[in-house]
């Protein structure tokens, strides 16, 4: 087997904290006698681990775009890697909802710098299933054979996945985390929105981080919030979870976990011993005091210790927002990598704006659906080839070289185009395409589902 | 656990956890089994009807074999062809184009009527664009892959693609696999032959391979080899 190898990279912009970690990906060639050869994702390695850093914030507490990207800019340094050296990851705005008004502004900000292939992501379903195959709980459901959730517990939210097998069945983020309750600047507490009505309901009264009354209501309030995650788990038969607690949506129910990890900065200081439960100037290590408590009475197993925590999501942005196309994909004179391209499903929805064409197509098609479907695609993008935009088509079905083949026919001579098979997305998703890899048999592909902020419709 | 072997059940076609009463299979799992065998006998001795060539607009001729028989018993004859049966290849298919493609029976006949159709248009077209000529494909009853080195000089072309019914297993009936080589002499060895295989719905899809096989059959064109020594 060929192998080669990329550098990628994973940056988390979190409420609290910001940092990243440089991985090599390995890719691998499988070629034999009458096989056709397959590109497979054959190691990752992480290679650094920046330090971890507290959020720049300006005065208003939004996240302060320039003093981000001065932080990775120093952390590439010590890395040791420049920009154009990384070919793939993503960089990732977590967290409190407040805090990510300017998210865009920020993400464009840091991916002018970051590098060539760095992708921009974002929505707390994506932020859910990376952290999840971050902390490996993916792994664990497939070598287990049991359903495994992963908890990632940060400074502004608490990110659950399920995997089943390997694949990630459900996810869903809860306003729970260990800077809801912080310091100010000007050393008062600052209580976020989404607790004030809970604080009011159970009497919770905090006034500073000092006097012993708030200490038993901080106390009091993190015990609460931990029953929250127990019974977001599915482990509690009433159902009395607050609607501002809920960033996106519930578990259905569907599944039951039998193994849990945690993750994220609060899950680091349930391995953390310190006499100072202030610490870092919140209710963070309360909460996970709390949590760690509460995990007793889970009636499943419980691992709280996996390696680094709080790297669980930025590992995961950086090793497994990238995937590979099929092997036998189709192109000719178009400029990669493409960022950005907004995916649509329908053809009727193709206009004169550059997208990607996604349709999952029939499994082992004939003939004529594949030489007819060429037809539909270039008649409906009849207004694109007039703007001379390179046409993009994705399959999820292998049959990309057939069809761009059939396609190519059809195109004015010259024309940029490329197909390619094996990726599932959808309207709405935005996709990036690298430079093809292994002797151009395929490229590395991210799909996105962007989503700022905003609860999911 | 039963969504885990479920889970592995869907990840491969073969025969997993079909369950056993006593130390014998189940019934519906023998009869299962027993279909899938007596389909594989018959695939490889039953023939390519004229109305399927109909279809396909091939002519055909054969090898030195008389029946399914002769051909299992010499492989020999079954890569060799009669002198009349040269001449009539001679004046009726193409002399020195570039590729000649052609259909054989092989070890299994349905597999001509389930992948050709959606092979021969891939093929021809998408060489064609390219300015490359595709002699008129024909089929070649009770054929092995080494009747490449007799057409191959007989008809001059430049790359030679056999597509010819594989050894049926239990899974499928239908698969093919598509032998090409550069310049195919009957001094070449096996490993001049770049090979497609596992061509069928449940393996790789016809459409693509033959899709595959214009690439392969454009870099042996350019770098005037096959097999071991083509680069792709």
């Amino acid at each position: 087997m060929k192998t080669e190898s990329m550098l990628s990279a994973g940056i988390d912009i979190g409420t609290t904290t910001t940092h990243l970690v440089i991985s090599r990906i390995g890719i691998g060639v499988t070629e034999g006698f009458g096989t056709v050869p397959s590109v497979h994702i054959t190691s990752k390695k992480v290679l650094y681990k920046s330090d971890v850093v507290f959020t720049p914030l300006l005065s208003d507490g939004k996240i302060d775009a320039r003093a981000v990207t001065a932080i990775i800019k120093e952390q590439y340094k010590k890395a040791g890697v420049t920009p154009d050296e990384l070919k793939c990851g993503a960089v990732i705005v977590t967290g409190e909802s407040a805090c990510r008004e300017n998210a865009s502004e920020v993400i464009s900000s840091v991916s002018e710098f970051a590098g060539d292939f760095i992708a921009a992501q974002a929505g707390s379903e994506l932020e859910s299933y990376l952290s999840g195959k971050g902390a490996g709980a993916d792994v664990i459901s497939e070598n287990e054979g049991k359903c495994t959730a992963n908890v990632d517990i940060g400074g502004g939210t608490t990110n659950i996945s399920v995997f089943v097998n390997g694949s990630c069945v459900e996810t869903c983020c809860l306003n729970i985390g260990g800077r809801l309750v912080r310091k100010n600047n000007d050393d008062g507490i600052f209580i976020s929105s989404s607790l004030l009505n809970l604080c009011r309901a159970n009497d919770i009264n905090i006034k500073s981080f000092d006097d012993a009354d708030s200490i038993n209501s901080i106390r009091k309030l993190c015990s609460i919030l931990a029953s929250k995650i127990k019974e977001a788990l599915g482990f509690c038969k009433e159902k009395t979870i607050e609607a501002e607690l809920i960033t996106d949506n519930l578990l259905s129910g569907k599944y039951i976990p039998e193994i849990i990890t945690f993750s994220g900065g609060v899950s680091e200081c349930m391995q953390e011993k310190t006499d100072n439960p202030f610490k870092y100037g919140d209710i963070g290590v309360i909460l996970a005091d709390e949590i760690k408590k509460d995990t007793e009475t889970y009636p499943c197993k419980v691992i709280t210790e996996i390696d680094n925590p709080i790297r669980a999501t930025v590992i995961g942005a950086g090793q497994f927002s990238m995937d590979i196309s099929g092997s036998t994909v189709q192109y000719a004179d178009v400029a990669l990598p493409i960022k950005n391209l907004p995916c649509i499903e329908s053809l009727e929805r193709v206009s004169d704006k550059p997208c990607a064409i996604c349709i999952r197509g029939e499994k082992s098609p004939s003939f004529k659906y594949v030489d007819e479907l060429a037809e539909k695609i270039a008649s409906a993008c009849k207004n694109l080839i007039n703007n001379n935009i390179p046409l993009v088509v994705i399959l999820k079905e292998d049959f990309s070289k057939a069809l761009g083949q059939c396609l190519h026919r059809r195109l004015p001579t010259r024309y940029p185009f490329i197909c390619l098979d094996g990726i599932e997305c959808k309207s709405d998703d935005y996709i990036d395409i690298g430079e093809p890899i292994a002797g151009n048999k395929a490229v590395p592909v991210v799909v996105k589902t962007l989503v700022f902020g905003g609860k999911k419709k | 656990m039963g969504d885990y072997y479920d889970s592995l059940r869907s990840a491969t076609p073969a025969r997993l956890e079909i369950g056993r009463a006593g130390s014998r299979y189940k019934t519906k799992a023998y009869l299962d089994f027993r279909a899938a065998h007596a389909a594989a006998n018959d695939a490889v001795m039953s023939e390519v009807s004229e109305e399927t060539l109909d279809e396909l607009g091939l002519f055909e001729v054969r090898t030195k074999c008389h029946d399914k028989y002769e051909m299992l018993t010499r492989p020999d004859y079954g890569r060799l062809f009669e002198a009349k049966t040269k001449d009539f290849l001679l004046k009726n298919a193409t002399y020195g184009a570039d590729v000649q493609i052609y259909c054989g029976d092989g070890l299994s006949a349905p597999s001509i009527k389930a992948n050709i159709p959606n092979m021969l248009p891939i093929l021809h077209l998408a060489l064609e664009e390219e300015g490359i000529s595709v002699g008129k494909p024909f089929f070649v009853r009770y054929c092995r892959v080494n009747t490449a080195r007799e057409i191959g000089p007989l008809l001059n072309a430049k790359v030679v693609c056999v597509l010819i019914g594989e050894r049926p297993g239990l899974l499928t009936d239908e698969s093919m696999s598509a032998y090409i080589a550069y310049k195919p002499h009957p001094e070449m060895s096996e490993s001049d032959y770049t090979v497609i295989s596992n061509i069928s719905r449940f393996g790789m899809p016809p459409v693509e391979a033959a899709a595959y096989a214009v690439d392969v059959i454009k870099a042996m064109l350019k770098q005037k080899c096959s097999g071991y020594k083509l680069k792709l």
